[in-house]
């Protein structure tokens, strides 16, 4: 698994092949599902970028994140 | 195949659940006059009728199926408050909702629906108490379809915490956001330099300043401006505040 973890998010650029994640390291919840999208990111959250979606998937699975669907409820 | 039932006017509910394989073809339930509920997603239906004059029903939750065309005429739907057509293949324009003051949940994401977005703080409910827009809601959720024009002002919409239009092709925004908004995806449009400084500074003078584990604005990708000077000032603020801020 290769993968980038960024502990502080401070107008981090990604691309738009690369796939990112962004969770709280207290709550373990993901903030921003994995994504490809393109800019600049600022968060008090960890960030967390890798090449496939897979790669990010394999990081929440391993560090037992909650991926919350934020389309899923009220 | 459910294929009559004698006492349906006595029926509140309907949950078809989920099977292997799934269930298709077509739902009529206009004998259910009295429905309050029907739940029916997940599956491959490609028709569901008979509910869109149907005053009572308060939750349509029809995601995630093979639908297609215009989403039927649903202001007829009085109660309606949960309203779930996304991940279907629907075609035309956003619904009328101006029979609908009590939306709490409005999904159309991943569909194929174009033109603009209603001015939902605009629309009228003169016998309520409130007069205009939709204060139950909740979600605004249109993400994924091809709407042009403008992201509504959200100034009569006080309970406003999720706000997903990524991947459309809009392009502005004039107006406020309410001080619970928390989502908001609108990543991946065409916004204008201005619209996204306008974005970032509805959201600065919104004043959210508690709360604020996920409280995210994503206004990267493909298609949207950068902020201005101004912008970037603005974006900065929201990151002092707890904010997690994606801009291009």
């Amino acid at each position: 698994m290769s993968y980038q973890l960024i502990t502080e998010v401070n107008n981090i650029q990604t691309s738009e092949t690369d796939w990112r994640m962004i969770y709280d390291p207290v709550n373990l919840d993901v903030i921003s599902s994995p994504m490809q999208c393109s800019g600049y990111a600022s968060s008090p959250h960890n960030m967390v970028i890798a090449d496939t979606e897979a790669e990010v998937l394999e990081f929440i699975e391993q560090e037992g994140l909650t991926l919350e669907d934020i389309d899923d409820g009220i | 195949m459910i294929l009559g039932l004698t006492n349906s006017s006595e029926i509140t509910g309907i949950n078809v659940g989920t099977s292997t394989p799934k269930l298709g073809g077509v739902i009529d339930v206009s004998d259910f006059t009295n429905l309050q509920l029907l739940y029916c997603s997940g599956n491959d239906l490609t028709e569901v009728n008979g509910y869109a004059d149907n005053p009572n029903i308060q939750f349509l939750v029809i995601a995630s199926n093979q639908l297609s065309g215009p989403i039927p005429d649903i202001t007829g739907m009085s109660s309606l408050k949960r309203f779930w057509v996304m991940v279907n293949q629907f075609t035309g324009t956003f619904p009328d909702i101006s029979g609908n003051p009590d939306l709490e949940v409005i999904n159309v994401g991943n569909n194929n629906l174009t033109g603009t977005l209603p001015d939902i703080s605009a629309i009228e409910f003169p016998g309520s108490a409130w007069g205009f827009g939709f204060p139950n809601l909740i979600r605004f959720n249109v993400y994924g379809n091809s709407f042009t024009g403008a992201i509504p002002d959200m100034v009569h919409i006080e309970n406003l915490r999720y706000l997903l239009a990524d991947n459309n092709n809009l392009t502005d925004f004039t107006g406020s956001f309410p001080i619970t908004l928390e989502r908001v995806f609108v990543n991946s449009n065409n916004l204008t330099q201005t619209a996204v400084d306008n974005i970032l500074q509805a959201i600065v003078d919104a004043n959210r300043t508690t709360n604020m584990a996920n409280a995210i604005l994503e206004m990267g990708g493909t298609g949207n401006s950068a902020p201005s000077a101004a912008g970037i000032a603005n974006r900065n603020i929201l990151v002092g505040r707890g904010w997690t801020v994606t801009t291009n």
